[in-house]
Order: C-alpha cells, then structure tokens, then sequence
C-alpha cells in the first residue's frame, strides 16, 4: 500500500505551471484582496468573529481579514465551500398525482479561499476520487472546479493537536494551493503561483509591489525549520497495520468511553464526506437534498428493523479511525485526513484522536506486512450505474409508473414499473442481483433488489415490505403513480460462472425477492445448469412471497421446491410445539432434521428453515448455495451448509447494509474498503469472513 | 367545516398548502374532539356561519396537543393557530388541558424570547354547548390575521437560509463563549483522593464517575474509573459538561453502586433524574465538591445539593428572578429589544446550527431514548441544517428542557457553532421561576413540572 502525499489542490495543472511569484507588504495584500473582491470573487478568509475564535466568512470588505488571517485556526473547516451541510440534489413537483422533477442549479460562484491553512487546502484533493470513482459527483466537482485555495504557510503548528506532518501534509505548503503565502522576517508575504489559476490571482496585483524575493537557500532554510516544528507524532503505516491487528481489543471501548454520539468530529473534519439523502416537501415543491452525517451518530447504520450492525460508541468511533486511517487509504491510496486537529480541540467529550493514533503506533506489529486490503474488488464492471442520460446528476431518478401491484403478503406488495420514457426502459439493462433505490418522490428513496428478472424486458419488478417511512409511502401508492428509480446498482450472482453445477436456493421471508430474480433467469436457460433446488420459509404460510409462483414451481418436475413456516410454541408458552404449525403442513424431525425422510408428494414442513436445508441433505460436489434472508437465518443456514460439506467460497449471500447513496459516495455501507454498494451486495460467505466483523 | 381525515402529519400538510400570492390568512385550529370538535359541530349544525380560513385538526384532548403540532402547522404556512378545548375541570380525561395549560404557558415564553408574535397564537376554552363562542373566536381570531397579514417572517424560514451562511455570515454572536479555566488535579493524599480510593478499594462503589486530562490539549474527558491505581488521573474541571451525562448508557447504569465526583451540576442534574425515575439515589454515592475542588462529603445526590448550598453559602446561587449578572443580564438586554429584533438575533443564531447534536450529547438530561428529531414516522421536523429545521431544533431543545434544565451550560459549552444556547435555557428557567415558583433540580421529590399542574395556573391569556 502506498498512501501518496497530498501536495496541490490541482495536481493535474501544478506540474505544467509557470511560477510567478512576488513579495507583498501587509498594504498589498489588502489592495490585492480589494482588487479580487472587485473581481467580483466569493472569497472565504478567516475572520476573528468572537475573541480567540476565528471563523471563515465571506468578505464584503477587506478589512475583517486583517483579524483572522494567521491567527489560529478557524473552528470549521472550509468544506462547505465543497460540501455544504446541506445540498439541493433535485427539485421535485408534485401536483395532485402528477410529479416531475428538475435539477436544481448546477453553476457555483467561483470562490477563494484566501489565507486557508495547508491542512484546510489538502482536502478537496483527497476527497476527489471518492466523490469520482465510476461516477461522479457533480456536485462536487463542479464546487472543486470553481475553487482556488490562496494558502498560508505555517511556521509554527497552531497548538498540540496539530499533527499534519504524521499524516504527510507539509506545514509549509511548499506546492500546496494555486497560490502560496509566506510570511516573511519583515512582515511581508511572500506570494507564489502554483497554478494557472494561481498566475491569475497573482495577475491582478498592483505593479508597485516589487520588493526583493527573498533568497531561495535562506527560504529552503526556513522551510525545513517549519516542518521541523511541527513534530511527527506517528506514522501512518505502523497505525494501518495496528488498526488490521487490533480490531477486536477492549481499547476501543477506553477510547469511546466518554463519546457522547454527536456528529462534531465528522462536522468540523474538512475531510469527512459522509452524507445523508433525504426529501422534504412544502406545498407541492419539494427538494431531495444531501446533508451531512456522520458514522458517530446511532442512526447512521440502524436498520429499520431496529438492528445495528455498529450499535456502541466504541464500535462507531472504531469506524471512524479505521475509515480515515485504514480503509480509505486501502482503498483510495490516500489518508482521510489532514492532521488539521480540529475533531481534538471541538470534541465536546474531549476524545483524543491523536493519542489514539500515538497509542497504535506503538502497538503496531514489528514487521509491517504490506498486506492488500482484505477484499479488494474491482466494482461491478459491465454496466454503468444508471442514471438519465440527459442529466449530469446521478441523484437524479428515472421516473416509473407503476403498471401493476399485487399483495404478497401481510404489509408485502410488489411493484410492476415502467418506464415514463419509453426510450429509457429500452435502453435499461441490468444483471441478476443487482438493486435500485425506489423513490416515493417527496419522502425519500429505499433499497430493494431488483425482483424481476433481466430477460423480461420492458419493466422491472419490486417486493417490498412496508417498514418504515419510505416503503410506507411507497405503499399508499397506487397503479399509474409515479415513482422514481435509480440504478441498477451493485454487483451481482455470477450465474455464467454457475453453467454445469447443481443450485440450492435458501431464502427466508422477505428474502426471497432477489432470488427470485437468479431463480427466473436460471429457469429461463434450465439445460444451463444440473439440480435446481430451493428452501423457502417464512414465519406462517400467509407470509410467503410470490404464492402463485410458489404454486408453478411446486409442480415443476425440473426443480425441487420445500417450503416451510416456523413451529408454533408450546401450549403451555414454553419452547416450540412437535406439531405442525398449521393444516397441511408436516414437521420434520426437529432434533437430527437430516434423519427426516422427505418425498416429492409432500413439499409443505414446519420447520426452521436452516433445520429444512439440513433435511433436504444437499448434495455439495459441484453445487453453488445462494442464501438471502434475515440476518439469523443466513448465519445459521451457512453453518447447516458447511456441516452438509459446502465450502464459504459456494455459498453466495447479500449484505443487506443499510445505504442511501447507492454510489459508493455516502459512506453508510461502508465494512473495510468495501462499498456494499457498488462492490456488493453479492458476496460469498468467505469473502464476509474476511471482512471487518461489524455487519 | 373543513375538517380532514389524513394522519395528522399529511393533515398538516393539507391544512396550509402555500397558496403563492394569496393575501387571505390560512389558520389551523387544534381542537378536543369532546368539548371544542362538539361545539364547532354544533355551529355548523345550527348554521351559524364563520370564515372559511380555518383547518380544524381534531385530537382525543388538549392534553395531547403537542407543542410539535404548533410548531409544523406555523412552519407549514399557518398564519395562526387556535388550541381549542375542554373548560377547566371539563377535560374528559380529568386533567389533560390543565397540562396542556402549562406546556402553553411555558411555550409562549419561550416564542416570546424569539420573537414569534404571540398574536399568531390563540388560545381558547370552547365547550361542546359553545357553538357561538367557536363562531366567534374564529371570526375574530381571522379578523386579526387579515389586519396583521401573512405570518412573513415564518414563512420566509426556508427561502432565507443559505446553506453556506456558517461561512456567509460576518457577524459575531454577540454573546461570550464562556470562559475555561484549567482543571485541578485531585491528588492522593487529599481528602477527596483518600475517599475515592478507600470507597472504590473497600467497593462501596465499583466505580467513580469523574474527569481525566485529555493527552493532547488536556482538555477534560469524563471516565469511569474502575481501578483504584488509575485515580491519580482524575481531575476537577471548572466547567467542561455535566457527569451526569454518562448515565444515559446502559453500562454505567449497570454499575451499581456507583461513585460520581459531585459538583452543583451533577447535584442538580442527579436529583431531576431521581425526580423522573431514571436514577435510584440508594445505588448512587456523591462525592460532593465545591466550585474549587473541595472535598464536603459523601452523600446522596439530595444530600450532595445541601452540603455544596451550604459551602458555597457566600455565593449566591443565580436567581432566575431578580439576578442581573452574567447570563440574566444578557437575557434582560435581549428582552429588552423589540421582538422583530429578537426573532432577527434567534433567526442568525439558528442558521449556524449545523445540527451535529453535541448539545444533546453534552445534556444530562436530554436523555430521550429517541429523540423526536431522530423520529421520521413521522418525519416532524426536516433533519437537514436549514432554516425550518434548525428552528424547529433548537424550539424542540428549550422547550423539553423546560422546567428540566439546571442551567449547567453544557449544550453551550459543546457547541461548535457558537450558538448561546443557554440564553435560550435561561428565558425557560426565568418563566418557570415566574409562573411556578419552581427551580429544577432542587427537589428530587417534587412532582416534574411538565407533568403537573395547579388548578390555579396562570390562564389569563386563555380565551
Ligand atoms: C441491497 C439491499 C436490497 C434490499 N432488498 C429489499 C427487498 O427486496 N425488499 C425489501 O422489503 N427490503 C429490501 N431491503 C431492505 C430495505 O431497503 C429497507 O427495509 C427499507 O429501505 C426500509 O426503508 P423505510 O423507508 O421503510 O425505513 P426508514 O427507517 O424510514 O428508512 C428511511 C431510509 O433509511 C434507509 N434504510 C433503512 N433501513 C435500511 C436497510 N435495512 N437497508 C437499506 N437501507 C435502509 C432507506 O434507504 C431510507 O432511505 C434491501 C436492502 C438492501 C441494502
Ligand atoms: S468523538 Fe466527540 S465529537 Fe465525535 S461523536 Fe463522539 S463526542 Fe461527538
Ligand atoms: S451543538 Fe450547536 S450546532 Fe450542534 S446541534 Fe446543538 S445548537 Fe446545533
Ligand atoms: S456509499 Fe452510499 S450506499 Fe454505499
């Protein structure tokens, strides 16, 4: 793993630049801000807004920056200038049962950040390919674009949390920003271009600035002095590899102990990014906007049914450093963080980034293995993440129209979707396994598979279970409604690599909609593949899934189908009942369920649905197991498997993370350098052995 | 009578669509289904006629009017709202709007310190026999919104806010961070380290709530303090939150005894806990200390109170009523100002919230085990850092710390954005001071505020 060094907010220019460079008096500085505000320039500076506390405000004047610039540093980072606390992502109309939609502006004022620290400066640089890998952000790279950094050398770290060195930030800023301040012996700045942009800037200042440069030996001098100042206190790859060793040990829990789960850390970062998507109608205009969040807060990874994998302080404040000091950097070659200290001096619980940093260090292993990451996958490759063609933003949704629904279930239904462009719905295309996030426009967007399978063509399909408020909204939808979709996100099963082998199918409740999607395409190319079996359970008979389908299939001689329904508790309250659960339905011997003999009359048992996986005793030489489910039943549905002799790398489960984005951009279903989103949901039980263990 | 059959948040929604351009004022009108509801029935029954600018939203009874309905309805685009229900000693359910009388008590205050114009917001006892009065108190209460016209400075909530405002915005709040002094180590041989280490050493208690230095700035960290040999890391912090805090998890309340370095903010916050049942006193044992680290004494939290009041005699303890130092005077020169200038003050401070929630955090007493903001079925308030939601945020806050709030100052001292959240708190303390003769915190066996009330509240304002 290499992490490389942030150097300039533009690499891509900083290499080809001619430097220009000039020496200014305080006086000058204040004539060349003058001479940019009318320019008509956003600029951001930082500005003492109480004593001791220097914020960046946009100038009106030039006078407030004589306050700020250089003193301290401002309690927030810039990134609003890149990532607001909140964003419109698309506005959305709706009249009566009509709805469209538009995007909202996508032209940013160009803005200056004048007078920011390396630190502030290093992070767009760092961000931009998260916010650009396979897709992109508009947003963010048209903020990015619109950018230019003038940036301050340090001479001295601002306090003890200041830690950029450790991280690979220089103090100095030596290519750091189109332009390039340092303060020198005589009070005056001097002021050099490291960009096109920069050259710009620089271009504006007034002629009678010429004063001697100063001397490069003495200038490098200094430099190396600055750095000096500013202490490494660790190094990032001993932390990386302590952070691999120790992520299981108690100190986690030391570490968070006094967490109190806000988001100040995360709000102040210039660094973090992660995002929450959410809607809000008033009257009949509404906005779908991107807001920040944070990995720290309770919610961030709280399934609607209430679990979370992440459900204590320590485990959420391991995210965190893990993220910034592990995963990211696996992922993206690059530290998730500046060394800036803010999350240190803002905590209010007063958590201590950098002794924990300190501390790993010290714990790191004595000889680093340059591991790969745990699980380095390419994303799904072959089909581009969808979004309409004629928009740049991937927020955006197809809009649907729901042609058909139908009740599966108590509280289940699923959706029949068009396209309201035709031409869209002939271009869609998409691969068994992979989802969408389902839009009730005005409310927000949730995940569910795409249920359908890829060779019916014209439509997609959905079965969804009203939870929570979403799918609650989807659910007062009606035929000929509207809708919006994106996708198809995600990887997906590798039915091509499965030609030849038997298939077993285990899927619990709701868990069946995305199996269903590999079980029709499989169906559809039969002679593809050997035995067809599927395990199907749910808690009663009403709350199966797909009752007509279940019907066909039951009577298909080319396929085995067992379904069960759990065992109904003891009368007296205590323990569950020998009896069938209901009419109709047979109980399989519940203490050795591979003693069970079943036959092809009888498809219907009370039984657990890793018990009935154990009685179908299936057969492992040259199968595939493809399990989906709630999280109980996968786990002990993988253990009954491997006990019939099927080894993880054959069985094929989803991770059901919880996800907003879908793009690999809002970070809640990030496990390891993983993004469920765009490199799963599809994984094999190995590869989730693998994995950090907090899903 | 317009009346709607939606769940209540959709009825919301459906009782003030912004109607652009429209000079008619929209009201909404939160009625009792067995006093006010019958007595509008009534009217429309008898004919009597009444302007038709009114939604009626019908409850089970007053007492379930959450100030949450008032506050959506005026962000939805209500130009007023009427809370309309049973008279004194009529509620159905015995006592649900003498509660409800104190919750509007408090929640005019509080609109009052921002500078909400409490015209917007009427209140009325309208029996089931009242048909004339309905008819009257909405000709009225319309009459009045025509003469005052659209409720602009609400409505322009949303449209006002720049996301970017935290950086647009030159001002400075105005108001000073308060100051940090540094910590006072608590050393061995002290007589508070001598307690603490002979209670934990002889498991009187398993373990001690207190401070340690943070490594880095040595800014103060609550820790929970299990082996004796780590004691030497505690100190006394002036200010830095309340630790009274870390009893919202689950793993502290589990440690039973349990030891809590007692300052007057952990008294005061410990003995509401006891007050609303979330602490047993018998399983806490307070190491009671004065402003400067002195050790008084063990006790339970009650008792704490009582020794730190008695050591601390000297210094008057802030007075919600009279004292005009510190935060009461920044309060009084608040409330001096004209109230658009105070909805201006509250309207800047609320667009810098960046809604990290460290001040529910910090807050030993926001201790909701889900907090309404987190709610979204409904989705009450919009979770975004924007104008309506950040207003409805820092309502929410003042409002369920009203009659709670011991006035420790740590939401303020964890906000990042500089927002004077105490001033907020302190209006609420001063009103519960007026109109109850009540202080928080100080009498753990006292009825909660909110949920009491006396037949004799204030109700003057009350149609
Ligand atoms: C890859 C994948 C495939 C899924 N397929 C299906 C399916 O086919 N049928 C089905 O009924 N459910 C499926 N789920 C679960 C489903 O996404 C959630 O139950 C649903 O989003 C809950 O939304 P809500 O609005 O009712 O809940 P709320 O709690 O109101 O959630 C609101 C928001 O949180 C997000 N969210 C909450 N819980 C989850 C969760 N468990 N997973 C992902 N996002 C969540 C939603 O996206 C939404 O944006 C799938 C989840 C994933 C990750
Ligand atoms: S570490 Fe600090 S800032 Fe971050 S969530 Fe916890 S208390 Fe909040
Ligand atoms: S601490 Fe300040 S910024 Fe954070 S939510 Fe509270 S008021 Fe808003
Ligand atoms: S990164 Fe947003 S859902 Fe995966």
């Amino acid at each position: 793993m290499t992490v490389l060094t942030v150097t300039t907010s533009r690499p891509d220019t900083a290499a080809a630049a001619a430097r220009t460079s000039t020496m200014l008096s305080r006086a000058g500085l204040d004539r060349w801000l003058s001479a940019l505000l009318a320019a008509e320039r956003r600029i951001l500076a930082p500005v003492e807004v109480a004593p001791g506390r220097t914020e960046y405000r946009q100038l009106a004047t030039v006078a407030p920056a004589a306050t700020g610039l250089g003193r301290g540093l401002p309690v927030m980072s810039p990134k609003q200038a890149w990532f607001p606390r909140t964003e419109p992502l698309l506005r959305i109309t709706r009249e009566g049962r009509a709805i469209s939609i538009a995007d909202p502006n996508l032209k940013f004022r160009p803005t200056i950040i004048f007078g920011a620290r390396p630190c502030d400066a290093a992070a767009p640089e760092i961000l931009a390919p998260l916010f650009g890998w396979d897709s992109h952000d508009v947003f963010f790279e048209q903020r990015r674009k619109n950018l230019a950094f003038v940036v301050l050398a340090c001479r001295q770290p601002v306090d003890a949390a200041c830690f950029c060195t450790s991280v690979g930030v220089d103090p100095t800023g030596e290519n750091c920003g189109d332009v390039l301040l340092t303060e020198w012996e005589d009070g005056r700045f001097w002021a050099e271009a490291h960009t096109p942009v920069g050259e710009e800037l620089l271009a504006v200042i007034p002629a009678d600035e010429a004063a001697a440069a100063p001397d490069p030996a003495v200038l490098a001098a200094r430099r190396k002095q600055w750095r000096a100042n500013a202490l490494r206190r660790f190094d990032s790859q001993r932390v990386a590899g302590a952070l691999r060793e120790h992520f299981d040990d108690p100190m986690w829990k030391d570490w968070a102990a006094a967490c109190v789960s806000c988001g100040t850390c995360a709000f102040v970062c210039p660094t973090c990014h992660c995002f929450d998507l959410q809607e809000q109608m008033h009257g009949s205009e509404g906005l779908r906007q991107k807001n920040w969040d944070a990995c720290t807060f309770g919610l961030f990874t709280r399934h609607t049914s209430g679990h979370n994998p992440r459900p204590d302080r320590a485990s959420r404040w391991r995210q965190r450093v893990n993220h910034k000091f592990r995963y990211y950097p696996e992922k993206f070659r690059r530290l998730l963080c500046t060394g800036c200290g803010r999350c240190i001096r803002q905590c209010p619980a007063g958590l201590d980034l950098l002794a924990n940093l300190v501390a790993l260090d010290a714990l790191a292993p004595a000889a680093l293995s340059v591991t790969a990451p745990a699980l380095d996958r390419a994303a799904a490759a072959g089909v581009a993440a969808g979004a309409p063609a004629n928009s740049p933003n991937i927020y955006r949704p197809y809009l649907m129209k729901i042609a058909a629904l139908r009740e599966e279930a108590p509280d289940v239904r699923t959706l029949r979707l068009e396209f309201a462009d035709p031409d869209e719905g002939g271009k869609f295309d998409f691969r068994v396994g992979q989802f969408g996030l389902y839009g009730a426009l005005g409310e927000g967007e949730s995940t569910f598979c795409i249920a359908s399978s890829p060779t019916q063509r014209g439509y997609i399909e959905c079965t969804f279970r009203a939870a929570g408020r979403v799918t609650r909204a989807l659910r007062r939808l009606d035929v000929g409604d509207t809708l919006g979709f994106r996708g198809p996100y995600g990887n997906s099963f590798p039915v091509e690599a499965w030609k030849g082998k038997n298939l077993l199918f285990v899927a619990g409740g709701i868990g069946l909609p995305p199996l269903r999607s590999v079980l029709a395409y499989c169906l559809d190319h039969r002679a593809d593949y050997g035995q067809i079996t599927v395990v199907y359970g749910a808690k009663t008979s009403a709350d199966l899934v797909y009752k007509e389908e279940l019907a066909t299939w039951e009577k298909r001689t080319d396929m085995d189908l067992r379904l069960c329904i759990d065992w109904k508790p003891n009368a007296n309250g205590r323990g569950l009942s020998q009896d069938a659960a209901e009419d109709g339905w047979r109980p399989i011997n519940r203490h050795d369920p591979a003693a069970t003999q079943l036959d092809s009359a009888q498809r219907r048992h009370t039984a657990f649905v890793p018990q009935l996986v154990a009685a179908v005793k299936p057969v492992a030489v040259n199968s595939v197991a493809i399990v989906c489910g709630p999280p109980v039943m996968i786990g002990f549905t993988i253990q009954s498997l491997r006990q019939s002799g099927f080894p993880d790398r054959d069985v094929f489960t989803t991770l059901e993370n919880r996800m907003k984005c879908g793009l690999g951009k809002c970070g809640r279903c990030n496990i390891g350098s993983v993004y469920v989103c765009k490199e799963g949901p599809v994984f094999t039980a190995e590869e989730i052995q693998r994995l950090p263990h907090d899903s | 009578m317009a009346e709607v059959h939606l769940p209540l948040q959709d009825s919301l929604q459906a009782a003030s669509p912004a109607v652009p351009g429209s000079l008619e004022p929209r009201l909404v009108a939160f009625v009792c289904r067995w006093c006010t509801y019958a007595g509008a029935d009534l009217a429309g029954t008898s004919r009597m006629t009444y302007p038709p600018n009114v939604r009626t939203l019908m409850l089970p009874c007053t007492g379930r009017i959450d100030v949450a309905f008032i506050l959506r309805a005026f962000l939805e685009g209500a130009d007023g709202v009427l809370v309309s229900g049973c008279h004194p000693g009529d509620c159905h359910y015995t006592a649900g709007n003498y509660r409800a009388r104190r919750r509007w008590i408090l929640l005019r205050d509080l609109l009052d310190t921002i500078g909400v114009d409490l015209r917007r917001l009427q209140l009325a006892w309208i029996s089931a026999a009242e048909g004339a009065k309905w008819v009257k108190t909405i000709q009225n209460f319309t009459d009045e919104m025509r003469q005052l016209g659209r409720y602009e400075p609400m409505q322009r909530l949303a449209a006002d806010f720049t996301p970017e405002l935290a950086l647009a915005d030159g001002q400075p709040n105005g108001y000073a961070a308060l100051p940090a002094a540094a910590p006072v180590a608590v050393h061995a041989d002290s007589p508070l380290g001598q307690a603490l280490a002979q209670a934990l050493q002889a498991g009187a208690v398993k373990a001690i709530l207190g401070w340690k230095k943070q490594a880095t700035l040595g800014r103060p960290q609550a820790a929970c303090i299990v082996d004796p040999q780590a004691l030497v890391e505690l100190v006394i912090p002036p200010r830095a939150g309340n630790l009274a805090r870390l009893f919202k998890h689950p793993e502290i309340r589990q440690i039973q005894p349990i030891g809590v370095i007692t300052r007057r903010a952990e008294a005061l916050a410990m003995n509401v806990l006891i007050q609303e049942k979330q602490l047993d006193p018998g399983r806490v044992v307070a190491f009671a200390v004065d402003g400067a680290g002195h050790f008084l004494g063990l006790a339970d939290p009650p008792g704490a109170l009582k020794k730190i009041e008695a050591a601390e005699a000297s210094v008057p303890p802030p007075d919600p009523g009279a004292s005009t130092t510190g935060l009461w005077a920044a309060l009084d020169r608040l409330m001096a100002q004209p109230r658009e200038e105070r909805w201006a003050f509250w309207m800047k401070q609320a667009q810098k919230c960046i809604r990290c929630y460290a001040c529910r955090g910090a807050c030993p007493l926001c201790n909701c085990h889900e907090c309404l903001m987190d709610k979204n079925v409904p989705q009450w308030f919009p979770t975004a850092a924007d104008g309506p939601g950040n207003f409805a945020w820092q309502l929410i806050r003042a409002f369920h710390l009203a009659g709670r709030c011991i006035g420790c100052g740590s939401c303020q001292e964890a906000c990042p954005a500089g927002i004077p959240l105490g001033l907020l708190d302190a209006a609420m303390m001063r009103s519960v001071w007026k109109h109850f003769g009540y202080r928080s915190g100080m009498d753990p066996a006292a009825a909660p505020l909110q949920s009491d009330f006396r037949t004799d509240d204030r109700a003057e304002f009350i149609l």
